[in-house]
């Protein structure tokens, strides 16, 4: 890939392992699969430690394999995944290696929004053909999801309750009879069958305000899995702390990453998301839900502000500066919550174990401070 | 331990430490694993030994061995160790050892029972630990544990931590299951006890003896070390199985044998057990152990299309919880259930395992019966699968368990009054009392069961949740009694413990009553409450017994307060004399009026009353206000009332402010006193120095038993607005806590008629009494400063300790 190009693809960034594991798998695969189930599992949880075909396969999503697992066995049934969960727990990262590696491309997406149509669902028109000759196959414009079901692939469908119930609810036919009804045009190309191999992952976010409801009809045609965020604390620092530093190196930023700082933050991201402390102090939850994402995008931040304005080595005084604007996405509600944060939690560590949670208890003073109507 | 260097060398050596082709056979169990059930019945029908020991408490083995197996019996049953408190008898510890159909421990015992061979239990009851800590408070309450859980060890081994990282599993329960269960099941005997031989030795090899000796688990293997070598011992050449939990079996052939004495006095008994407790006792990771899902695979190990026995207790258990779902308001169909079917099956394949396991059927269930986010709405689907996965079985014992008499009345009474003895959630019942004669007689019945329960740390059978309450008076207008009803293995332990008292639930309620009776130590009140409670009970003959013997306690009995409840509970009876039944109690209304007149010769001891019974004495004395106004045949002569509650006064002055306030109401309801005499003795207490609380006890004691003193005359509203305007700052501040608390008596619509009242006697109008008032900052800080000393006051009249 050029290295001109901001994200690549997951086919595109992964295709040494994909091509690796198409290689090497001897396991049955499903109609028109690229990879085998057990290979697919293996693409997004890593080969942890042995070779396929002469590569190792890295680990991509963190936290949950059975997850993994059941979202891959529902791929395979004739029902459609439905990832559930907070912001930034990685769904729609899961929903495009799950693609890439099943079919071969994720770029057959459906971005729903309130302002998504059944045109965008299904299909719409080229209307200069279509006034030149007519309601044609030439004049029709395939949606991903048409696409998708002609060629046997995966489409993925994401943020699906942020559009409304009636534009979703076209899914129903699609979902429960595999046929998509195309009534302008004559011959074959009025019904599209969907191939074998073709079905739906679809996305939504449990905590966004102003989402839609999904109809029951709907509901039945998918199977729920509820992605959370990552339990393990020494798994989510390793994760933010690899994911940063890549983001850094990436940026040609030379920043010294202590994991010791890394762990500070996640420990209050894990903290805060869970309403208590480890020592069992009960704290009010943000609004926003603090994920690793968000977690990485702080790191990352923090690690550009040590190099352009500090010394280059990232300090718990920089997290703080950025800290703030993860969490306080709602000033009035979210401020006092990180301030009493740092005096009930941060300030007692502080005291009992020293170290970087003194420097970040320092640090306090850099956070905004509330306006007075807060 | 021997090293070993191939996968080869270690199955070597676990061969050894099995011994199948010595006369000295181990077999190496996980508790409650179907697979391990499975193989040791296929083994021992092979094996043909002479004698089976079995990790399972030892002092049983003084009752008969072959009970246990007897076809008779439903699982699950559990034998119930207990030992009591040397001083006190009471039962100190109890520890249960479950046992189910697909136990291999009761497999054993019953393919014993098939091949003739002989059974012994070789385990130690009370763990040996190295160092007690005898700080913990062992005596106080009763230490429930499961017998014998050597998940412990293996769970925490450090092998199993690796495991669970390598393997992708979730945790021990998980790697057990998929490796001996799922890919156990369908191995030859042998392969299998190999694999759990070496997964023990391997586990076992990350503990110190330290460790295993501070755990109690060296001195449980000299026993079973002991019971084995006594086997083995002898002339006579017999072939000996023992049967115990993997992570003994590895050990036990180099453990020294010795005789390690059990605690004293240790009794051993048999009960029936549910599945709801084993599912909480084994406590897996995720909550849910499914003794339910097992039981079903253990009853389709032999189904004739040769299906996998867990793929038929996956579908029974999918289409049930989705049966409850609906139940409970999901919109959950067959289709799910199918498909949550074909995807358990479909993930089971992917992880490599032969058949659907436990973890398996949970995620399908989740994933495929749950629409949306689980932690948001999959709460009730998830619910009704955890209960499916549960069960409610409950066990039942057959004659030759020699089952206590109690028990069997027990049943048999449950039985007739149609009560399902079921442990699932709560059954309610309403009863209708005074419409249904069944219902009538199952009142009766709950309240003696509930009764057996009292004063024990065990959950009753039956708890009364809403209806009339005879004791205390309260919701007498209700015409139904709600109970919530649910059997636990304790319901059998409590009866068992209870048994030598008598024959029947009867019987022991009455027998308790009696125990009761008598250490009540004469106390009136005590005593007329057991009374009115075996009426309750339906126990008139013993309460009938017990009516005889009140009067005479009434003479001896000095607590006034004792004698006023006595007279209280008395008046109660009588009321509900009906409904009680207890009409033929002849000498009851003059029972009662005996408690009142006692209570009233011995009123003048009010005023020695600590502080702590000033509440209950004025609201006793409200009761007695209240059957000398309106139960002229009950109550004293009015005039013996008066010199008694007059002389009580005298006492009372300068000694009891509270008391000497609800005496003071008392003689005002009585028309022996009036408001201005009141509103004196409120000006005298509030000049006096002594008791700074002193004028808001006496208005407290007031209140309770005449508002009106308050609400019509308006001398004593005018002495407490004397003394909240003219005086001592101080005092005022010091008496405000109790002042307070004194109109807590009132309802908030006569608080508001004293306001105005006395906005009208201040000459303020109404509504700006309620006006915040704009204060300079010198008098903010003297109210802050008020406001501190008010809290620590409030504070310290509460009874609480300043922080």
């Amino acid at each position: 890939v050029a290295d001109t190009i901001l994200r690549p693809s997951s086919e595109n960034l992964f295709s040494d392992e994909l091509a690796a594991l198409t290689a090497a798998d001897r396991h049955p695969r499903p109609k028109n699969w690229k990879l085998s189930p057990k290979a697919v599992a293996t693409f997004i949880l890593g080969s942890r430690g042995e070779k396929v075909g002469g590569v190792e396969i890295s680990q991509k999503f963190y936290g949950d394999d059975a997850l993994v697992q059941r979202c891959v066995v529902t791929l395979a049934s004739h029902r459609g995944l439905m990832l559930v969960g907070d912001p930034g727990t990685a769904k729609s990262m899961l929903s495009e290696l799950l693609t890439a590696a099943i079919s071969g491309t994720s770029l057959l997406t459906i971005q729903g929004s309130a302002a998504t149509t059944e045109d965008n669902i299904k299909y719409s028109w080229n209307y200069a053909l279509l006034l030149a000759k007519g309601p044609t196959q030439d004049a029709l414009v395939a949606s991903p999801l048409h696409t998708a079901m002609r060629e046997g692939k995966l489409c993925r469908f994401e943020e699906l309750t942020r559009c409304p119930l009636e534009v979703q609810d076209s899914l129903v036919s699609v979902m429960s009879d595999k046929v998509l009804l195309v009534p302008e045009l004559k011959g074959d190309g009025a019904v599209v069958y969907a191939r074998e191999g073709f079905n739906l992952i679809a996305t939504a976010n449990s905590r966004d305000r102003g989402v839609n409801e999904m109809s029951a009809a709907l509901k039945r045609r998918f199977n729920f899995e509820t992605v959370r965020p990552i339990a393990d604390l020494q798994m989510e620092v390793s994760l933010v702390e690899r994911e940063a530093r890549k983001l850094l190196t990436g940026a040609n930023a030379e920043v010294s990453v202590d994991r010791d700082v890394i762990e500070l933050l996640v420990t209050a991201f894990q903290e805060l998301r869970n309403g208590e402390s480890a020592e069992g102090v009960r704290l009010q939850k943000p609004s926003t839900a603090l994920s690793t994402a968000e977690a990485v995008g702080v790191a990352y931040a923090a690690g550009l502000h040590a190099y352009y304005y500090g010394a280059g080595t990232l300090t718990p005084g920089d997290m703080v500066q950025h800290l703030a604007g993860a969490v306080v996405k709602d000033a009035v509600e979210d401020l006092p919550r990180l301030a009493s944060y740092f005096e009930t939690v941060v300030k007692e560590r502080a005291k009992r174990k020293g170290g970087q949670w003194s420097a970040l208890l320092e640090a306090e003073k850099l956070l905004p401070k509330p306006t007075a109507s807060a | 331990m021997a090293a070993w260097e191939t996968p080869k060398d270690l199955a070597e050596q676990c061969r050894e430490i099995l011994g199948w082709d010595t006369d000295l056979a181990l077999f190496p169990v996980r508790h409650h694993s179907p697979a391990g059930a499975r193989h040791i019945e296929a083994w021992l029908k092979k094996y043909k030994p002479d004698v089976i020991l079995i990790e399972g408490p030892a002092p049983w083995n003084d009752k008969r061995m072959e009970i246990l197996g007897d076809p008779e019996h439903e699982a699950p049953f559990a034998l119930i160790a207990t030992t009591r408190d040397a001083k006190s008898g009471e039962v100190r510890t109890r520890s249960y050892y479950p046992m189910c159909d697909y136990s291999p421990e009761l497999v054993a015992i019953r393919t014993a029972r098939e091949l003739g061979a002989e059974c012994q239990f070789i385990d130690l009851v009370v763990r040996h630990m190295a160092e007690v800590d005898e700080s913990e408070g062992a005596e106080e309450e009763v230490e429930e544990e499961l017998g014998a859980a050597e998940d412990g060890p293996m769970a925490r081994s450090r092998f199993t931590a690796e495991l669970v990282a390598k393997s992708g599993c979730r945790d021990f329960d998980e790697v057990w299951e998929a490796y001996f269960e799922q890919a156990g099941w369908d191995q030859k005997p042998e392969d299998w006890a190999v694999g759990v031989t070496a997964y023990a030795l391997l586990s076992r090899a990350g503990y110190s003896e330290a460790e295993l000796a501070a755990e109690g688990t060296l001195a449980r293997e000299h026993l079973m070390a002991w019971h084995m070598a006594e086997a083995t011992k002898g002339k006579k050449k017999r072939r000996v199985a023992v049967v115990t939990g993997a992570f003994h079996t590895v050990a036990l052939r180099e453990t020294e044998p010795k005789k390690v004495k059990d605690a004293e006095g240790i009794e051993v008994f048999l009960a029936p057990y549910t599945f709801p407790r084993l599912d909480a006792l084994l406590g897996y990771a995720s909550g849910m152990s499914g003794p339910q899902f097992y039981q079903h695979v253990w009853d389709a190990r032999k189904n004739k299309a040769k299906e996998s026995p867990f793929a038929i207790a996956t579908r029974q258990i999918l289409v049930e919880a989705a049966r409850l779902g609906r139940q409970d308001g999901e919109v959950v169909g067959t289709a799910d259930a199918i498909s949550a079917l074909a995807f358990a099956r479909d993930l089971a394949s992917l992880r490599d395992r032969p058949h659907i396991g436990r973890a398996e059927v949970i995620e399908a269930a989740a994933t495929c019966l749950v629409k949306g986010d689980v932690t948001l709405v999959g709460q009730r689907m998830l619910r009704a699968l955890a209960e499916t996965m549960r069960g409610k079985r409950v066990g039942k014992l057959g004659k030759s368990a020699g089952e206590s008499a109690l028990v069997l009345d027990f049943r048999r009474r449950c039985d007739e009054l149609r009560i399902p003895i079921e442990h699932g959630r709560p059954d309610k019942k309403a009863l209708t009392i005074f419409a249904s004669d069944l219902d009538h007689k199952r009142s009766r019945f709950f309240h003696q069961v509930a009764f057996l329960f009292e004063e024990s740390e065990s959950p009753s059978f039956c708890e009364k949740t809403r209806g009339p309450d005879l004791e205390t008076g309260e919701d007498m207008h209700l015409t139904i009694e709600h109970w919530d009803v649910q059997y636990v293995p304790e319901v059998d332990a409590r009866l068992i413990e209870l048994a030598h008292l008598g024959a029947s639930v009867e019987d022991v309620a009455t027998a308790l009553l009696v125990k009761r009776w008598l250490a009540a130590d004469g106390k009136s009140g005590e005593l007329a409450r057991l009374l009115l409670k075996g009426l309750v009970m339906g126990l008139h003959a013993p309460a009938g017994r017990l009516v005889g013997k009140l009067a005479a306690a009434f003479f001896a009995d000095d607590d006034v307060l004792s004698l006023l409840e006595a007279g209280q509970i008395l008046r109660t009876v009588l009321r509900a004399r009906e409904r009680l039944e207890a009409e033929w109690v002849k000498g009851l209304p003059a029972l009662a009026q005996q408690a009142f007149v006692q209570g009233t010769l011995r009123l003048e001891r009010l005023a020695g009353l600590s502080p702590d019974s000033m509440g209950r004495a004025v609201d006793l004395l409200g009761g007695l206000l209240d059957v000398t106004l309106t139960d002229a045949a009950l109550a004293p002569s009015r005039e013996m009332t008066l010199r008694h509650a007059q002389a009580a006064r005298e006492l009372a002055r300068g000694k009891a402010p509270a008391i000497l306030g609800a005496l003071d109401g008392f003689l005002l309801q009585l028309g022996a006193l009036d408001v201005p005499a009141m509103a004196v003795t409120f000006r005298t207490l509030a000049r006096g120095t002594t008791r700074t609380d002193g004028v808001g006890a006496y208005l407290e004691g007031i209140l309770a038993i005449a508002r009106q003193a308050l609400l019509g005359e308006e001398g004593l509203l005018t002495a407490l607005i004397e003394h909240i305007r003219d005086g001592e700052w101080d005092d005022f501040v010091a008496s405000l806590p109790s002042l307070r608390r004194a109109f807590t008596r009132l309802t908030p619509r006569e608080t508001e008629a004293v306001a105005e009242r006395a906005a009208k006697i201040l000459g303020v109008p109404v509504g700006d009494a309620l006006q915040m008032l704009g204060a300079p900052p010198e008098v903010v800080a003297r109210l802050a400063e008020w406001e501190k000393s008010l809290v620590a006051g409030e504070r310290a009249w509460a009874g609480g300790t300043e922080s």
